[in-house]
């Protein structure tokens, strides 16, 4: 096992995709952050929870992009076929699959640190720059930061997991985007009837451990105990069909 | 049980169908370890599904596929076993010759060296390139590139599947070399083609599959005019649909 991670390991660091992802997500963090920041009128901006939804915009794309880099490490596999050499040589599957979900961890809480500390940074340095007060406390600074990051390491081993029960690389990429930036929005709708099980969506159990959840969301330790489930789950689920099926 | 004892493949009545197609049926043979064996047959044959399920990549419908009596999903380092090739094309673009072989080294998990790696790319002469990404590589270093990745853990039995596509006539040549000199150190070879003149040189057996049926084993030796009686052989056998 311990090889399989040394080797996921090397995968990843002998190629641009982890710094592309990592440039992307810095690129969208500043774009909404400054349209936000500075777009909005001043007294918008003033409410803590208005502050809190600006800058949260780094757990949202934390969590994204580690979703997107957790598929990616599986997909391409299958894509460029390289899933036959790596099986050959290694054919028990699950530890594979286990090994990319273990990595997938480790850089969705890359990820989602340096979206969520940008996103922070920058929006608190726009806000004063404006001659706003920053309103938004520490606590929920911390809490956004430590739980975005969190949600987004979790959300990489769901994206591998989601990865090996596709396998085609388009489809899952189109897939985890639609789910986190729209169908999870509707299920959570204010006033909706939806929202009492859509809060246990893992989208939106990100989002409450991010401490961004309203009063009708989960508590942050909840949401973090329901997306542990979800990364299991699916690592699980991904696992097991692999060894299932056969290699194309 | 000594190596020598088991032979090097066993495919005992395999059967392999894809929801409606029946891809191999019922097929059996058996490699003797030291021999080059070529699996020939026309496109579609079945070829490629026997050695996906030998391979472990796919599982049997009926039947057995065994590397030295076992399932290859079984072996313990099968890179000290087997080195195979099924596709010349396995690589990411975006990643060096060497690093794929790293890579390779590392997950295969059984102690081959960093050097082992250089080695390798100077058996298949790819040292010049090997920082090279892959995207930049001809086809033929491409083949060049998975036979290296086959030999990182010194195998027995090495198994492959068309390597002779898109070579030159030199990258055959050196293909026929090297295959001829891994046999001679006493390693066993199984390569399918359905290029018939690719491999009537090199092998002193062709098992030959038709429509997923074994169609003829025959012993080169045993065959009075060499590769042209093979090549008449291999066209009366596959009923015509090579044409």
């Amino acid at each position: 096992m311990i090889a399989q991670i040394r080797a996921e390991w090397l995968k990843q660091t002998t190629l641009r995709t982890g710094p592309a992802l990592l440039g992307t997500m810095l690129a969208l963090v500043v774009l909404a952050v400054v349209l936000h920041a500075e777009g909005l009128p001043t007294g918008m901006l003033t409410p803590a929870h208005n502050q809190l939804m600006v800058i949260g915009v780094g757990e949202r794309l934390g969590v994204l992009l580690a979703a997107i880099y957790g598929a990616i490490s599986v997909t391409a596999e299958f894509r460029y076929g390289t899933i036959r050499p790596t099986l050959l040589v290694a054919p028990r599957r699950w530890r594979i699959i286990a090994a990319k979900a273990a990595i997938a961890v480790v850089a969705g809480l890359i990820l989602g640190l340096a979206a969520t500390g940008l996103a922070t940074v920058l929006g608190t340095s726009l806000l004063t720059a404006r001659g706003v007060p920053v309103t938004v406390t520490d606590e929920e600074v911390r809490a956004l930061i430590v739980g975005g990051s969190a949600a987004a390491a979790l959300w990489g081993a769901i994206g591998a997991g989601v990865g090996a029960l596709v396998r085609n690389q388009v489809p899952t990429m189109i897939g985890l985007a639609a789910w986190l930036l729209f169908i999870e929005g509707l299920l959570v709708e204010e006033a909706s009837s939806f929202l009492q099980f859509g809060k246990f969506g893992p989208g939106a159990a990100a989002t409450s451990m991010a401490g961004m959840g309203a009063d009708a969301m989960l508590a942050p330790a909840v949401g973090l105990l329901v997306l542990v489930l979800y990364a299991a789950l699916f690592t699980a689920l991904g696992a097991f069909m692999t060894e299932r099926r056969d290699v194309p | 049980m000594a190596a020598t004892d088991v032979d090097a493949v066993t495919i005992r009545s395999l059967t392999k169908r894809y929801g409606p197609i029946l891809a191999v049926d019922d097929v059996s043979f058996g490699l003797r370890p030291g021999t080059v064996t070529g699996f020939l047959g026309p496109n579609g044959a079945g070829k490629s599904s026997t050695l996906r399920v030998l391979l472990g990549l796919a599982a049997a419908t009926a039947g057995d596929a065994l590397v030295f009596g076992q399932p290859y999903r079984d072996l313990r380092a099968p890179a000290t076993v087997v080195g195979a090739v099924l596709e010349s094309d396995d690589f990411h673009p975006g990643r060096s010759g060497r690093d794929h072989l790293r890579i390779l080294a590392a997950s295969a998990d059984c102690g081959i060296e960093r050097g082992r790696v250089e080695e390798v790319l100077d058996l298949v002469g790819l040292t010049p390139a090997a920082q090279q990404r892959v995207g930049a590589y001809s086809q033929g270093m491409r083949q060049r590139l998975g036979l290296a990745a086959a030999m990182l853990g010194s195998p027995r039995l090495l198994v492959l599947d068309e390597p002779a596509n898109g070579l030159d006539p030199a990258g055959i040549h050196w293909l026929r070399t090297f295959l001829r000199d891994f046999a001679d150190h006493g390693g066993t070879v199984l390569l399918s083609s359905h290029v018939l003149s690719e491999v009537a040189q090199t092998v002193d057996r062709a098992v030959i599959i038709d429509h997923g049926r074994l169609a003829a084993t025959i012993r080169l030796d045993e065959l009075d005019g060499g590769p042209s009686a093979l090549e008449a052989a291999y066209l009366s056998l596959t009923s015509g649909s090579v044409l």
